[in-house]
């Protein structure tokens, strides 16, 4: 059987596969960038749509990751924006279960205190494993400034224990 | 360091954030149900022709990707199983059912099988394999990105459906194959962190199927029923093996 393909298949397709590979780590950095769950996967959304609309102008055969991170950091500064402007409350992070979102919220406020810029370059390198380079790309600054920012964030992070709960062992 | 505060933050930061919260599927734009009607007809008739006469589809000024796009754009490469595109850039997802040249008359149907079921949390899926046999001359079978539900009562309904891969195949005489169809349908269990998706036109109790080709349709019965079916986003797939 001749079997042919279109350009929309493979596109499609790649699209698909995209969206199966990278979604959890667009939601991971924008969750780190935006400390909200809920506009995380609103964000994540919104991204993954953006890249549908532009499917045909995009070089499938080049790394893919860069495109979307970049795409969702400006989404979510257009959002913050948009909402200062408004003055517009947060949406409740309802859309976790209880379980999930009762040690979002400790960790939430652990994490407030940092910057997006700490909050990015802390989570990237030390738990996706991002190279400082790879989130200064990411975040159209210095691989020195990304640097400084983990440096930073561990220091605040350290004095936390006299307020907020220890994480408790759910593993 | 490990043991420290900061490292305690982290840990917890791996473990929370790799509960699943993101929805299965891959989002596209919301786009109405399908309709069908001699009004929706000569309304997509004249688009076509509109697509036709502008050749190929261009892009506004405004929308060359760059916005979002720090990477260089270039034309897209098709990885084709054949050096030809034997469908035409028309038969693409919003397609009226007809395209290709095969006939229903000429694909004989055997009896389908219900291949397999798959229940996760929130979500069952169900593949039906449906064999066929080219029992007339070479022809184009042409997957539409539509195709018609059925419940046990009531005209058939039409729905999107997701192609799989290629959407066009050429049969030779004497060619089998089997039209494979995925179908997903939420059951209403809480997935921790995940909203469940939204679901347009939805029709329940699908039992059986009718596939669009050139002349006609392919009627595949199930052989169970499909809880639900929703038309935007597509909840069921189709693909053709060989």
């Amino acid at each position: 059987m001749e079997v042919s393909v279109t350009l929309d298949d493979q596109v499609a397709f790649d699209y698909e596969r995209a969206y199966e590979r990278y979604s959890p780590d667009v939601f991971r950095f924008l969750l780190a960038w935006t400390n909200e769950w809920s506009s995380a996967e609103d964000l994540t959304h919104e991204a993954y749509l953006r890249l549908w609309k532009h499917r045909t102008l995009i070089d499938w055969n080049r790394p893919i990751l860069p495109w979307l991170l970049t795409t969702a950091r400006r989404l979510a500064n257009s959002r913050f924006r948009a909402l200062r402007r408004r003055l517009a409350p947060w949406r409740s992070e309802e859309s976790s279960d209880e379980a999930v979102r009762v040690r979002w919220m400790d960790l939430r406020a652990a994490l407030v205190m940092l910057s997006p810029l700490e909050r990015v370059a802390l989570t990237m390198t030390a738990v996706e494993g991002w190279s400082s380079e790879q989130v200064a790309e990411t975040l159209n600054t210095s691989a020195g400034a990304v640097r400084a920012a983990v440096s930073r964030a561990r220091r605040k992070l350290e004095v936390l224990d006299a307020w907020l709960p220890r994480p408790r062992n759910h593993r | 360091m490990p043991g420290s505060r900061a490292q305690e933050i982290i840990d917890e930061w791996r473990a929370v954030t790799r509960v699943p919260s993101l929805p299965e599927r891959a989002p596209r734009p919301s786009r109405r149900p399908v309709q069908v009607g001699v009004g929706a007809t000569a309304l997509a008739a004249g688009a076509l022709v509109l697509v036709l006469l502008l050749g190929t589809v261009s892009l506004s000024p405004g929308s060359t990707g760059k916005p979002e796009s720090p990477m260089p754009t270039t034309p897209v490469a098709i990885a084709s199983a054949s050096p030809q595109l034997t469908v035409p850039p028309s038969a693409t997802p919003s397609d009226p059912p007809g395209a290709g040249s095969c006939s229903a008359d000429q694909l004989v149907l055997a009896e389908a099988t219900n291949d397999w079921f798959f229940t996760t949390v929130g979500s069952q899926k169900n593949g039906v394999s449906q064999p066929f046999s080219n029992r007339g001359g070479a022809c184009l079978l042409v997957l539409s990105n539509s195709i018609f539900v059925a419940r046990s009562s009531g005209a058939p309904i039409p729905v999107e459906v997701m192609v799989v891969g290629k959407n066009s195949y050429s049969l030779a005489v004497g060619d089998t194959g089997s039209i494979e169809l995925t179908a997903t349908w939420s059951t209403g269990d809480v997935i921790p962190g995940q909203t469940p998706g939204p679901c347009e036109g939805s029709i329940e109790g699908v039992r059986s199927v009718e596939v669009p080709v050139a002349s006609g349709r392919l009627l595949i019965n199930l052989g169970t029923v499909w809880r639900e079916v929703c038309s935007s986003p597509a909840s069921v797939t189709i693909t053709v093996k060989n």
